[in-house]
């Protein structure tokens, strides 16, 4: 079996690497980084027998990925006092706002957390061990502007600040250009969609900036079907498909975790993804997870037609190409994803002038 | 009608590890991860606020009970600086 | 990337792989006396490799990387292969160790006692770590120093020491050549040569130390003594730490327990024999 297999297999059956040897082990901690996954897989595999070199090199991993979550968590706090005290400036009153599920922020400044900060916010499965690095929110297009200024206001400053990469966030992709916290160091993305603006399918992050869930601590996530819609598209028709095997197994931890709690769910998630025209993303995230990590999902679900086999087969090889020493292999496949995910994105004459102006600025 | 002063809260007494350097004071905040240095008075002030939040002024005059203050002229807007610095750092809140 | 190595130094298991055989045959050679990793894991795997097939032979650029990586981090030419090695290995430690605090400092040993020699580079706590360790003293590491997060005890990391320009010289005189590198010449810091801790280094690798002096030497300039006080050690060591922040509390505790605990002081020093005097002179003092 290769490092790739043995890592889905300690992901979900840690029982299995009992029977790993040093040389399995070695290749088994390159691939865990190289996904992303060693937080992950240190908490999964932490009740089983281990040679005592990867038990000390495992919980050190688990206690990084915990704090590493303090601290992302943190950003997500201060971006909340950041916009709080904006809003008060701005609605030019001196009454404290509430960040409680009774009085939310008005709707121009509430901002939902995305992706791992989201997860760990809400305490969800997937979060235990997990890896968080930037700070990513949806906010309301319209109020742009304003979130851009209570944020500069608060110690964010560009990333990129040439005029070109400026222009291009601002006009074609769905975020603001990234900014970063001038003491604190850390990057936070800033969404007022799911996917670029050029892109060919368009989700409705309104209404989803509406259906946002608040939380007890008052910071807000997406609905269960959103999340889920939401971590499809950004997995698909979003990226190039690098870091696919963790967006994976958030995907399979979310479903299971949603589906048991509320038995309309798979309904509800067809009927909400074909509304943001993302149905097909969502239903092969589901085929994919149910394929590598034995997602429970309906039958119906399951079934596919030898369109969807071949296609499948093409992403779980991209999915799980990375050779024992964690390099990526199969490069043609790589360079496959990477030209369709661009095409997503762009119509192809706004991809070629976009590529040559950025070869010419070299 | 001059706005009521802002009332400050620090954090709770479990939240914060506080060692004493020399004259500088090292601070590691658990819920965010960070580790503050700070001159006097900030940490008097965070010590000042540990049992209930108070305004700028009432802090003032809680430092000067406890301590002999060279140079009280303008001890009130010295500490609301402070507090401000305290509230970047994200040790203070406003009430 | 067809060759290969592994061993370990102190807590750290190696595997190191290249598209080039020439630098795996220099660290073979030079970690000919450390420990294979004996049916353990890897627990950092560098890699130094061509970015295109080709280039292994058209224009050979050494890239630096392993389970982390830098991105845009510029390659080396193949006749800096063994730096670049060593580099993929630094990188491992300092972007993914997670197990002690690190700190960019060179120790040494005596007694079971350490003095911990923190600066940048340039500051000459290669070259002192290097003299002391072939004197009365054990060297521990030149690179890294690794605190533990329990216990405070230094636990050894003896790589190979990286000796630069002018400090060649004086070691080469007094060290047996199969314990030297080869001349690397072109490098951004110019002249590097590699030495190879001494035996008792090697040997007593798994041997850890208590803290007993923190120092901050500065080569060039006046020479002189400066008593350090906690506040400014405690703030120059969180700036030589790679982990630090991402070990959250246990990195505060011990690193505040050991600014406590041991003294503190800046040394300015002319030459590395004025350097290494000026150390012994300040332990004798300690000691007394």
């Amino acid at each position: 079996m290769t490092a790739m297999a043995h890592l889905v297999a300690a992901l979900r059956n840690p029982a299995s690497v009992a029977a790993l040897d040093s040389d399995q082990w070695s290749a088994l901690i390159s691939v865990a980084r190289a996904e992303v996954l060693l937080g992950t897989l240190a908490t999964r595999v932490a009740e089983q027998p281990l040679p005592p070199e990867v038990m000390a090199l495992l919980g050190a991993a688990r206690i990084a990925a915990d704090q590493a979550q303090v601290q992302a968590l943190w950003e997500a706090e201060m971006c909340a006092r950041a916009l709080e005290r904006f809003a008060v400036e701005w609605t030019h009153s001196t009454t404290r706002k509430s960040r409680s599920t009774e009085k939310p922020l008005p709707l121009g400044l509430r901002f939902v957390l995305l992706k791992g900060t989201a997860y760990a916010a809400a305490g969800l499965s997937c979060a235990a061990g997990r890896q968080i690095g930037d700070l990513d929110i949806l906010v309301s297009r319209d109020r742009l502007d304003a979130v851009e200024a209570a944020l500069r206001d608060a110690g964010w400053e560009w990333v990129k600040d040439d005029p070109y990469d400026q222009a291009y966030y601002r006009q074609y992709m769905h975020e603001l250009p990234p900014l970063i916290h001038s003491t604190r160091d850390r990057m936070i993305d800033v969404h007022h969609t799911i996917l670029p603006l050029t892109a060919r399918v368009t989700p409705d992050a309104t209404s989803m900036l509406v259906d946002a869930v608040v939380l007890g601590n008052g910071l807000a996530i997406l609905s269960p079907t959103d999340m889920v819609i939401h971590s499809a598209a950004h997995m698909f028709a979003d990226g190039d498909l690098a870091g696919g095997l963790r967006n994976l197994w958030d995907m399979h931890f979310l479903l299971s975790d949603f589906a048991s709690r509320d038995t309309g769910f798979w309904l509800a998630l067809t009927l909400q993804a074909q509304r943001h025209g993302l149905w097909s993303a969502v239903h092969r995230a589901a085929r994919l997870a149910h394929d590598i990590y034995g997602c429970d999902i309906p039958s119906d679900w399951v079934a596919r037609t030898i369109s969807h086999e071949r296609g499948d087969a093409v992403f779980v090889a991209r999915i799980l190409a990375r050779d024992d020493w964690g390099r990526e292999t199969r490069p043609f496949i790589r360079l496959v994803f990477y030209i369709r995910s661009h095409m997503l994105r762009m119509p192809p004459f706004m991809l070629a002038k976009h590529l040559w102006t950025k070869w010419r600025a070299r | 009608m001059p706005a009521t002063p802002p009332l400050w809260l620090a954090p709770h007494a479990d939240r914060l590890s506080i060692f004493t350097l020399d004259t500088l004071t090292a601070v590691y905040d658990r819920a965010s991860g960070q580790t503050h240095i700070l001159a006097q008075p900030l940490p008097e002030i965070l010590a000042a606020l540990r049992d209930s939040g108070a305004n700028a002024q009432a802090i003032a005059d809680r430092l000067s009970a406890t301590f002999d203050i060279a140079d009280s002229g303008d001890l009130h807007a010295r500490i609301a600086e402070c507090l401000n610095e305290l509230a970047a750092l994200g040790l203070v809140e406003r009430a | 990337m067809s060759h290969r190595h592994h061993f370990r130094v102190g807590p750290v298991g190696f595997r190191v792989a290249s598209d080039w055989a020439g630098p795996i045959a220099d660290l073979k050679r030079l970690y000919a006396d450390y420990p294979t990793l004996e049916g353990c894991a890897a627990t950092a795997t560098a890699r130094i490799e061509a970015a295109r097939p080709w280039r292994r032979w058209v224009r050979p650029a050494v890239h630096i990387g392993g389970d982390y990586t830098i991105p845009d981090a510029l390659p080396l030419p193949l006749s800096q292969g063994l730096l670049a090695a060593e580099m993929a290995m630094n990188l491992q430690v300092a972007l993914g160790w997670r197990q002690h605090l690190l700190l960019h400092a060179s120790a040494v040993e005596r007694d079971g006692r350490a003095i911990i020699m923190v600066g940048a580079s340039g500051s000459g706590k290669s070259t002192l770590a290097a003299m002391l360790g072939e004197g009365d003293w054990r060297l521990l590491g030149d690179e890294f120093a690794m605190l533990g997060l329990d216990d405070e005890q230094l636990s050894p990391f003896p790589r190979l020491i990286s000796l630069k320009n002018e400090s060649i010289a004086a070691m080469v005189a007094c060290v047996p050549p199969e314990r030297l590198g080869p001349i690397i010449t072109g490098t951004p810091k110019g002249i590097i040569r590699h030495l190879v801790p001494r035996a008792d280094a090697i040997a007593r690798m798994d041997e850890r130390a208590t803290p007993a002096l923190l120092l901050f030497p500065t080569f060039g300039g006046e020479a002189g003594l400066r008593p350090v006080p906690p506040s400014e050690a405690f703030m120059r060591l969180t700036d030589s730490s790679t982990n630090y922040v991402a070990l959250g509390e246990p990195g505060f505790a011990a690193l505040t327990r050991l600014v406590r605990d041991v003294p503190a002081v800046a040394i300015g020093y002319a030459s590395s024999d004025q350097g290494v005097a000026a150390v012994e002179a300040l332990w004798a003092e300690l000691e007394a």
